[in-house]
């Protein structure tokens, strides 16, 4: 849409152009300073042969403007199956909101298409790149897995010897308190006999 | 306006000085009188007449308004100096055009009008370049949205910007064909600061010509500039963000400003002999020989390498250096894929081209959205081209002897040759990928 924007903006200046020279021949016609201009300068025939040249020239350029777009939406719609969703009914969607679909990805297909090879060559760079990735993931994964375990592993060593050292001083107060108990049952025993 | 015919007149009855040509009235039997639309060089003002007739005539470059002729040979209303082309104390010269010919009038300096019309453009620059600035602080909201209508926005404006031009580099009144024309260009010319409106009217604070004319080539120019380098330089300490769209901000005030500004600048370069002197064309009190213009013309030989040539030389340099590198880099990285190596785990900048231009263009969108995102990969370019369009049709054109055919025909053909290249290289893109960056 822009091109076709800015051809027509290109247009428009050389036609003003074409107009300002037809405008300059009528002032030197109707003028008497046209008699100075003469003297030296080309005459008007010469002028009338560039107008005509150009202006034929505009014409053949608008001609091949105008069939390079038309080209490029045949191109782009031969290529583009616009009747593959509008076939598609088990999507449940009303035809018009599929039809709306479908113009929008036409349009946008249309605006960004790129060539064959450069698709292919995309789509498997694109394919190449997530395989990479999942395998630089796994690989990722696997190490911070073994780290996990390492640190783990380490943890539960000393959780076991610091619950060992603990279990030892348990046994120490469990003695010495079972001591206590013995006095104590013997005191009891003596007060009750 | 044809270059001055210079007629001998004698004061002989039979008018044989000049008999073939229009510039002596021999109709009356008797004096030669000086037919209207020519004038001498002796300055004169209006009211007085000259006590000898002038030896040689040119075409008056004011029209028939200006230089009345006649046999006392004064100056038309308000006018005096070198072929009447300047106005007397308390009016402004501006540009209007007589009988399909550009050429200037007198305004009363103290109307209402004059004054109010010339403090409404300044308002509006002002306003505008503050607009830039602040109101395209939330060009993020919109800007996915309405790209599109940038675009076109932006193609539509520059027809204007060459058009409005063009009328006075061709010296043609290009608005008598279509009437309605005239509102709408004058309506965007305030789109895209026309700075020559914005000085016209400053004459009339009795600035003279060469003040005036830096004002409008320098420092209107650089306000926006100013504005908005100040403006990022205190958002920096609070919005690092925003600081990535100085690039942008710039791009578009050099593109709203380029055209306008370029023209003005060369004005300064268009001199025109009358027998043994040179006058300055935009003002033909002051002569092409004094110091005064010599200094301010080494001044407008600076402009035009920063403004006019500096742009879109930096520009362009910056262009090829990036694309230079960013084509080394791609294949870098490309290396760097096809080997497979581990350490590209943590990279950052993962490679998703499918070629260099295309890698080139990403990192190109990114610091110049205005100016490349429009295009295709491979004509990232083009607005350079635009540029060397617009300095063609609103500056170059000058030097092509300014009102002649010659200088018509020029302009087709080069109008012919940039629709012919548009047409081939078909450069513009609206890309979801341009969108979104």
């Amino acid at each position: 849409m822009h091109n076709v924007l800015k051809a027509t903006e290109l247009c428009c200046v050389f036609l003003t152009f074409q107009v300002s020279i037809m405008l300059k021949m009528s002032n030197l016609s109707a003028s008497a300073i046209g008699g100075a201009v003469s003297e030296g300068g080309p005459s008007d025939n010469f002028y009338d042969s560039v107008l005509v040249v150009s202006l034929f020239c505009f014409v053949g350029l608008f001609f091949v403007s105008t069939l390079r777009a038309l080209y490029d939406t045949y191109k782009i719609s031969k290529q583009f199956d616009l009747t593959q969703d509008l076939d598609d009914s088990s999507t449940g969607q009303d035809f018009t909101e599929q039809m709306r679909e479908a113009t929008e990805n036409f349009s946008k297909y249309a605006e960004n298409k790129p060539t064959k090879e450069q698709q292919d060559k995309h789509d498997k760079l694109v394919q190449k790149n997530y395989e990479e990735k999942e395998r630089l993931a796994q690989v990722r994964r696997k190490k911070t897995a073994n780290k996990r375990n390492a640190v783990a592993k380490e943890r539960q060593a000393e959780r076991e010897a610091k619950s060992g050292r603990d279990l030892n001083s348990q046994d120490i107060e469990l003695t010495e308190t079972n001591d206590d108990d013995d006095s104590a049952s013997a005191f009891t025993k003596q007060h009750s006999v | 306006m044809v270059a001055g015919k210079q007629v001998a007149l004698d004061g002989t009855p039979d008018c044989t000085a000049c008999k073939d040509l229009p510039c002596i009235d021999c109709s009356n039997g008797g004096d030669p009188e000086i037919s209207p639309g020519y004038g001498s060089e002796i300055a004169q003002t209006n009211g007085t007449s000259s006590s000898e007739p002038p030896s040689v005539l040119f075409v008056c470059p004011n029209g028939k308004s200006a230089c009345p002729g006649g046999e006392n040979h004064v100056c038309g209303a308000n006018r005096e100096s070198s072929l009447c082309s300047e106005c007397i104390d308390g009016y402004f010269k501006d540009v209007v055009y007589e009988e399909d010919v550009l050429t200037t009038t007198c305004f009363e300096c103290g109307s209402t009008e004059v004054k109010g019309s010339t403090y409404l453009l300044f308002g509006l620059y002002v306003f505008a370049a503050a607009a830039m600035v602040l109101g395209l602080r939330h060009v993020r909201i919109v800007k996915s949205a309405n790209i599109g209508f940038v675009q076109s926005g932006r193609i539509v404006i520059s027809y204007f910007q060459i058009v409005s031009a063009l009328g006075i580099v061709l010296e043609l009144d290009l608005v008598k064909l279509v009437p309605a024309f005239g509102t709408i260009l004058g309506f965007m010319q305030l789109l895209f600061f026309n700075v020559k409106d914005i000085a016209a009217g400053a004459r009339c604070f009795g600035w003279p010509y060469f003040t005036m004319w830096f004002f409008k080539c320098a420092v209107i120019p650089c306000t926006p500039f100013v504005i908005i380098l100040l403006y990022y330089r205190f958002l920096t300490r609070r919005r690092a963000r925003d600081k990535k769209d100085v690039k942008t901000r710039i791009t578009w005030v050099v593109f709203l400003l380029y055209p306008s500004v370029t023209h003005a600048i060369f004005e300064l370069f268009q001199c025109r002999t009358l027998e043994n002197s040179s006058w300055l064309k935009s003002d033909y009190s002051l002569s092409c020989e004094s110091d005064e213009y010599r200094f301010y013309f080494r001044v407008a030989i600076l402009l035009a390498c920063l403004f006019t040539f500096g742009i879109p030389i930096i520009l362009g340099t910056y262009f090829y250096l990036t694309l230079r590198a960013n084509t080394k880099r791609f294949y870098e990285l490309k290396s760097q894929q096809e080997e497979e190596e581990e350490q590209s785990l943590n990279r950052d900048d993962e490679l998703t081209a499918p070629d260099a231009v295309t890698y080139n263009y990403e990192q190109l969108v990114g610091g110049f959205k205005g100016i490349v995102q429009d295009y295709k990969p491979q004509y990232f370019y083009f607005e350079l081209v635009d540029f060397l369009r617009k300095f063609t049709f609103t500056a170059g054109l000058l030097f092509a002897n300014q009102g002649s055919m010659f200088q018509l025909v020029t302009g087709s053909v080069l109008a012919m040759i940039f629709l012919f290249q548009h047409c081939v290289m078909w450069p513009f893109n609206k890309s979801v990928r341009a969108q979104r960056a």
